[in-house]
């Protein structure tokens, strides 16, 4: 499912997404003993808005909103363009321990073939996927403006990570990839 | 981490199986990852938004977990069944604050006596589930 079925791709990536920005900003937020109102002080907004910024149902907030609240919290924002199979990776799920990153296509296809949804541990049908699609990963239509807002918003995973990961990060993203899929976002202190 | 587990049908399939071969792609995307952020937090992780505790009558006991997909909202119904570990019982889809279908909470709760009264635990309606998971080399396609 994982490499044959698109619109499952690009609905995790979106979902990814729409968890983990409530799930880092409400765990840098206890980290610091902080409540609502300590953060919406903090980056001067008021306590519904940081409601909403912690409810995976509410729209993806925008980069502006988020630098502002990576700042709040002394953190920093860190956007990445990623493969797919690195955002496996980069769940930090436990089926992740010793997936290896993709470095490029064939790396990358390898990988996603090693992978499959199971829900209920028996594996979902896969079918092979052309390489041409699985580069192109990102579905944007519309109003070309609002798209590309999508494309950098709507598929962009974010990540809180500590100082050393951070290192990690920009040395990784010196390594470009040629099969970029997915867009990652991340808050980094 | 988490352990989920999922009640099964007589024949030993489990109904988490079911629900997900009738979903859209957007419901399985959205259940999987929902549950990939969940089973990594603290017990204290699994409340609101994401969880949600059902307090009254038939429901008391149960949790749902709260997903959007396909501009409705999807009520995985279950509870937790031990340290760390939460078992689906039923699925249902929330409309007006009412869940449909609207005896689902019995349902569960029926699930749920027989999973934790059945003595035989050859004869147990659970069973472990994994969210995504290694295919073997055998398995793995070229």
């Amino acid at each position: 499912m994982l490499k044959s079925d698109k619109a499952f791709r690009d609905t995790f990536a979106l979902e990814f997404v729409k968890n983990s920005i409530p799930n880092q900003l409400k765990a840098l937020r206890k980290e610091r003993d902080w409540t609502q109102d300590d953060l919406g002080r903090e980056a001067g907004k008021p306590r519904n808005v940081i409601t909403r910024l912690e409810n995976p149902a509410s729209h993806i907030p925008n980069l502006a909103t988020l630098y502002e609240m990576a700042i709040a919290c002394r953190a920093a924002l860190l956007v990445k363009i990623i493969p797919f199979s690195r955002l496996l990776k980069e769940m930090d799920a436990p089926f992740s321990s010793d997936f290896a990153p993709a470095i490029d296509s064939k790396e990358e296809a390898d990988a996603l073939t090693q992978w499959s949804v199971s829900f209920d541990g028996a594996e979902t049908g896969d079918s092979e996927l052309p390489v041409s699609e699985r580069a192109n990963l990102v579905a944007v239509g519309g109003n070309p403006r609002k798209s590309a807002n999508q494309r950098v918003l709507s598929l962009a995973p974010l990540r809180l990570v500590s100082s050393n990961r951070t290192v990690d990060s920009v040395q990784d993203s010196q390594n470009p990839t040629r099969n970029v899929s997915v867009n990652n976002v991340s808050l980094a202190r | 981490m988490w352990k989920l587990r999922s009640f099964t049908r007589p024949d030993g399939t489990p109904i988490t199986k079911k629900w997900l071969r009738g979903a859209t792609s957007e419901l399985k995307a959205a259940f999987l990852v929902r549950m990939i952020h969940l089973v990594k937090l603290p017990a204290d992780g699994w409340d609101r938004p994401d969880v949600g505790q059902l307090r009254h009558g038939e429901c008391k006991g149960l949790y749902e977990i709260v997903l959007y997909a396909n501009k409705i909202q999807h009520r995985p119904l279950g509870y937790f069944s031990g340290k760390q570990e939460f078992t689906f019982l039923a699925f249902a889809e929330e409309r007006g604050n009412e869940l449909d279908p609207a005896n689902i909470c019995e349902t569960a709760q029926t699930r749920r006596a027989l999973i934790e009264n059945e003595p035989n635990k050859e004869k147990k309606r659970v069973c472990d589930i994994t969210l995504l998971e290694r295919r073997t080399n055998r398995n793995a396609k070229k």
